[in-house]
């Protein structure tokens, strides 16, 4: 088996490695940041040429710890793009800030840790890979060491998350004692003998309390509102679209994949859960003054819908999940990106920021508004697609046989009407206030990326949302 | 010959003391020292069940944890020294900047 499918990865590794090392000899920070942009650019044409030159045929294995299937390749796909972005807006955002080359070297390994995570087919690999990318994204969380909230959102974020990263390690070792595996496919092979074991169920317990962390899911989203409000713009958005699909990646390798024969153990433990986020998040969003608060809640509520596709277990459900994961990623990276552009002009970070901002740029206003519309799927938008089709995946599992699942859909439709009252309050200030105070100009760098998440938004997902919504149930089918 | 089941109750006793000092203690060294206990329980599970199954898997995950406890235990330190540098205390009862 050649290793032509891991060059995106050997790419982000050489890259990493080498950073530090231009900026010892050269003592350019600029280069490097370009640099680590152009590395993520080359890894993520590589990507698109590996999956749709030469197609993915049969899945590829290496040492049975690695596996490229369509499934890694459309996250894989995913994260670059997102890490792309990210280092786009980063250089304007970061500015002359010293230690420049230091953020970008993170971006690229915790860029690595996503794709590795993509890819596992074995649990050490799948918590390597976990690890890697959230031991890079606490020190980008505390990357301003001068600003007061950037330091404290470190912090908080450095502790919970290795808490909640040790509690999965618990659980992970537990798993390994009942079967003696560690890889996910002997894993999904287990005759495990009985219908209920209790000893799986706190193995279940443990691993449901780290992934639930990733993806800010109730009761251990506490994090997720301070650590967004606190870090630099481009990393919130970094986590919100990249490390919050990455949970979700490695839910559906751990619950789907390795224990979905055991579906009775985890079912109605994550439709609990996902009633119980998406209402919280919903409800505690709607009295956020501060723009990175609210869309922190808002991502909590989200994590709620894709969490409801679980115990739903059908390929249109789970196809549904991703394409909303991926979808949201683009909402929520968009959304973030505005939210740093008005930053960098000056104009803070509460909801009042946002006064007049049609005014000021009809671009940035119209895309933010487009995204706040797909977050709450109203229909022209890209949001609406993801959201219907998860929400019909599990409306037509119910209608198949487990009735409690309509409950889920319920919930979700009226948690989603629930949730445009915090967004239109946004929109409002967006375009009936006058503008306030000065501002600066707003730069090319997130301009582009802007005019980018609205085209995908109002125009590539609605008309292709057929094409991509195959894409994801294939992706889901090779799960199952 | 110890059976398994003094590892495991050995194990989970690690982890029981480890998560009280993480949720009990207000100085952010101490809850990372309690999150190295934590990981350490999983360790002792790791080796146990490794001896248990014949199966190395369990060993070499033990060796990766200990490489990633290190890492952690690096990172930790230097984000809770920069908090120190700006407010002369690591108790984190002075978290209290981000919150609504």
């Amino acid at each position: 088996m050649g290793l032509e499918l891991l060059f995106p990865e050997f790419l982000l590794a050489a890259a990493a490695l080498l950073l530090p090392g231009t900026y010892l000899l050269h003592r350019n920070a600029r280069l490097c940041g370009q640099l680590a942009v152009a590395t993520l650019a080359v890894a993520l044409s590589a990507t698109w040429v590996q999956w749709f030159g030469e197609g993915l045929v049969t899945p590829a294995s290496y040492f049975g710890h690695l596996q490229i299937d369509v499934f890694s390749q459309l996250f894989k796909f995913a994260f670059l793009t997102i890490a792309f972005v990210t280092g786009i807006v980063s250089l304007a955002y970061l500015g002359e800030l010293p230690h420049r080359p230091e953020f970008f070297t993170l971006l690229l390994t915790a860029t690595l840790g996503m794709l590795i995570v993509a890819s596992a087919s074995d649990l050490l690999t799948l918590f390597i890979g976990l690890e890697l990318a959230a031991f890079s994204s606490y020190a980008l969380v505390a990357f301003q060491k001068r600003d007061d909230g950037s330091t404290e959102a470190g912090a908080k974020y450095l502790l919970i998350g290795s808490f909640s990263s040790a509690l999965t390690l618990y659980g992970i070792s537990l798993l390994y004692g009942l079967t003696g595996t560690l890889s996910i496919a002997s894993l999904a092979a287990h005759n495990w003998n009985s219908d209920f074991s209790g000893a799986l169920f706190v193995a279940i317990l443990f691993i449901t309390g780290g992934l639930g962390f990733k993806v800010a899911a109730v009761p251990f989203h506490a994090w997720a509102p301070d650590v967004y409000q606190g870090a630099p713009t481009p990393v919130t958005a970094f986590l919100a679209a990249g490390s919050k699909a990455m949970g979700f990646v490695a839910l559906l390798r751990i619950f789907v994949v390795a224990l979905g024969s055991m579906l009775i153990e985890w079912q109605l433990l994550l439709g609990i859960i996902a009633i119980v986020t998406m209402t919280v998040g919903n409800l505690a969003a709607l009295r956020q003054q501060d723009i990175g608060r609210m869309l922190a809640y808002s991502s909590v509520a989200q994590a709620g819908y894709i969490l409801a596709a679980f115990p739903a277990m059908t390929e249109l459900a789970l196809g549904g999940a991703i394409f909303h994961t991926l979808v949201h990623a683009v909402m929520k990276g968009g959304a973030f990106v505005i939210v740093a552009a008005v930053g960098i002009a000056g104009l803070g970070y509460g909801i009042d920021g946002y006064r007049g901002l049609a005014q000021r740029s009809q671009l940035l206003a119209l895309t933010m508004t487009v995204c706040l519309l797909s977050l709450v799927g109203i229909p022209p938008f890209g949001g609406f697609f993801s959201k219907f089709w998860l929400f019909y995946g599990i409306f037509q599992a119910g209608m198949a046989g487990q009735q409690w699942l309509l409950w889920l859909v319920i919930a979700g439709v009226l948690n989603s009407a629930l949730s445009l009252f915090y967004y239109l309050r946004v929109i409002r200030n967006i375009y009936t206030e006058d503008p306030q105070g000065e501002a600066r100009p707003f730069g090319e760098h997130t301009r582009y990326p802007a005019l980018a998440v609205l085209l995908l938004l109002i125009l590539l997902i609605p008309l292709e949302y057929d094409y991509l919504l195959t894409l994801c149930r294939d992706a889901a089918a090779s799960l199952l | 010959m110890i059976p398994l089941l003094h590892y495991v109750l050995f194990s989970s006793t690690l982890l029981l003391i480890g998560g009280y000092g993480v949720v009990r203690n207000r100085n952010a060294i101490v809850v990372l020292m309690s999150i190295e206990i934590m990981l350490t329980a999983a360790n002792i599970n790791f080796v146990a069940f490794a001896e248990f199954w014949h199966d190395m898997g369990g060993q070499v995950f033990a060796l990766f944890v200990i490489a990633i406890a290190a890492a952690e235990v690096a990172i930790g330190l230097a984000i809770l020294l920069s908090l120190y540098k700006q407010r002369d205390t690591i108790e984190l009862d002075m978290l209290d900047l981000l919150r609504w």
